[in-house]
């Protein structure tokens, strides 16, 4: 993989200059090309993440275009049963806490309550907040499109500003045909292109190039597989447990909290805006505070410890095999560098370079066996 | 985890056993929250037809089961553990009838809460999502080194059935 060390002759280092402006130019170019490029990519990550699908209907259904156009009629009639199933109460949790927000407000008895349980300069800052203008509209918007405009404006303003002025809605509709053809003419292909490509490779660095993707493509699936039990697990305790307590918005908190989970240790954002919902709810309910307050601190750490003690050690084994202290410095590296998506493959990534390093810089010998999960 | 090189699964540990009743236990807690909140009476109502529901199944599916079949007086499996054996062993292949009662008990289990989970799309979203979860896990992960080979989900390759018959396997009749 290391070629061994040679002298720098002029040769050489106008060759290292040239590769250098080559990388330089390829870097230029895809910015350049990165309009056109996007939609590819997102349709390659959708046929990457359907092909596994595609290959199980096609045991039963032997034609390829027949098994892909089952798959995304699946995928499609299951996005739109789960958004038949969450948006109606997204909606409703929504409605549900403008008219909490509105009463935290302006009801007295509200702020007795809140006077005797809370710091004065605690109440002020959520009196004030719970009376913003544009919070009391989110919160009594029923249109559930507005709710999501309103939530992109504030989670996404970059991402909003391309769609809705730059590009504007009828070039986002194009944009999602492309990538809808770009997807299907991926999954047909597929098969063909997953074993075609290494052979474009110059032969110099194929081993290196096909082993190293295969490593990725392997350590990727395993540690997402694995990732995504856990996350969903977490969620659905989650929702149960915020549910048992009552807590406003439990249940899509709870999933919310779970999706959180892909990246680890972010589930501690949750705590905030559950203790927050807690407070609100206890003021609402006339609840004692520090009650609502410990439960919902309890169900973080029953779950916390069904995490740590059954979930983790069981599905995730020692997979990755990092501190927690290089856990934080990798995902904050990589969501540096990368964003969202580097939180995301922040340790698979992390692990393989660490691989890498031990094989091919300091020649260790591969970690012992054992180290799976169960 | 009491594997055998041949990557089947011949003992369970109390682990396996906690951490598969709680896969089972979401489902089934989330049913359980929808029917209480819109009648407690019809959750207990529930819980005893889960309760008949699973006997039922402990006497026509687990009965042939090398869990079951080997052993003491008392079942250690992934779902059962110091449960006494209260029917006799039939080691073998399930009948007809023990297949149809083995496949229409748990969809039973499953589809009793529909009524009152589609009431509450929260929760009926939760309850899909754990039956998924727990579905799609023990299929990959149980039911392909599954030593009961007359199961009709199991999903250990044929040669690996063969060479563990030929050795004395696990499900030897």
């Amino acid at each position: 993989m290391f070629p061994e060390s040679k002298p720098y002759t002029v040769d050489r280092i106008v060759r290292t200059f040239i590769t250098l402006g080559l990388l330089c130019g390829l870097v230029w170019l895809l910015g350049y090309l990165s309009d056109v490029l996007i939609p590819f990519a997102a349709a390659f990550l959708l046929a990457y993440l359907m092909n596994p699908l595609v290959v199980l209907i096609q045991k039963k259904v032997p034609n390829r275009a027949g098994a892909v156009f089952i798959s995304l009629f699946a995928v499609l009639a299951a996005a739109v049963i789960f958004a038949w199933l969450v948006i109606p109460m997204i909606v409703n949790e929504i409605v549900h806490m403008g008219r909490v927000l509105s009463e935290v407000v302006n009801s007295s008895e509200v702020a007795e309550r809140a006077v005797a349980h809370l710091p004065p300069d605690l109440w002020e800052a959520i009196k004030d907040y719970a009376g913003q203008k544009d919070v009391q509209a989110f919160f009594k918007t029923e249109n559930f499109w507005k709710i999501a405009e309103a939530l992109a404006r504030k989670v996404l303003p970059g991402a909003w500003g391309i769609i809705s002025g730059t590009a504007g809605f009828i070039t986002g509709l194009v944009g999602l045909t492309v990538v809808g053809l770009y997807l299907v003419f991926l999954l047909m292909d597929y098969r063909k292109m997953s074993r075609g490509w290494k052979d474009l490779l110059p032969p110099a660095y194929r081993e290196g190039i096909t082993g190293f993707v295969g490593d990725f493509d392997s350590a990727m699936s395993r540690y997402f597989r694995a990732q995504a039990l856990v996350a969903s697990i977490v969620g659905i305790l989650f929702a149960l447990g915020f549910l048992l307590i009552g807590l406003p918005m439990g249940i899509l908190l709870g999933l919310f909290i779970g999706l959180l989970n892909m990246v680890p240790y972010l589930q501690v954002i949750g705590l905030i805006p559950a203790f927050l919902l807690a407070l609100i709810h206890a003021l609402e309910t006339g609840s004692n505070l520090w009650m609502v307050m410990g439960l919902t601190g309890l169900v973080f750490v029953v779950i916390q410890v069904i995490q740590d003690t059954l979930l983790v050690p069981r599905i995730m084994g020692r997979v990755t095999g990092l501190s927690p202290a290089v856990i934080l410095l990798s995902l904050s590296i990589w969501g540096k560098l990368l964003g969202v998506f580097g939180l995301l493959i922040a340790l698979p990534m992390t692990c393989l370079l660490l691989a890498y390093y031990r094989r091919f810089v300091i020649q260790a010998e591969p970690e012992g066996a054992g180290s799976g999960p169960e | 985890m009491g594997e055998i090189e041949s990557g089947v699964k011949k003992q369970h540990r109390f682990t396996d056993f906690l951490y598969w009743n709680m896969f089972v236990a979401l489902p089934i807690m989330t049913a359980c929250t929808a029917i209480f909140k819109e009648s407690p009476v019809w959750m207990v109502v529930y819980i005893i037809i889960c309760i008949f529901l699973v006997a039922v199944i402990y006497r026509f599916y687990c009965t042939h089961c090398p869990h079951y079949v080997q052993g003491a007086k008392t079942t250690k499996c992934m779902f059962f553990w110091g449960m006494p054996k209260f029917f006799d062993s039939r080691p073998g292949p399930l009948s007809l009838f023990e297949k149809t009662m083995s496949f229409a008990a748990p969809v039973i289990i499953a589809l009793i809460p529909l009524y009152w989970l589609i009431l509450q799309p929260g929760l009926l979203a939760v309850y899909i999502l754990s039956v998924a979860v727990l579905v799609a896990t023990m299929r990959r992960n149980e039911c392909s080194r599954c030593i009961y080979f007359h199961c009709p989900v199991n999903r250990v390759s044929e040669d690996i059935k063969v060479r563990e018959q030929f050795h004395g396997g696990a499900n030897v009749p």
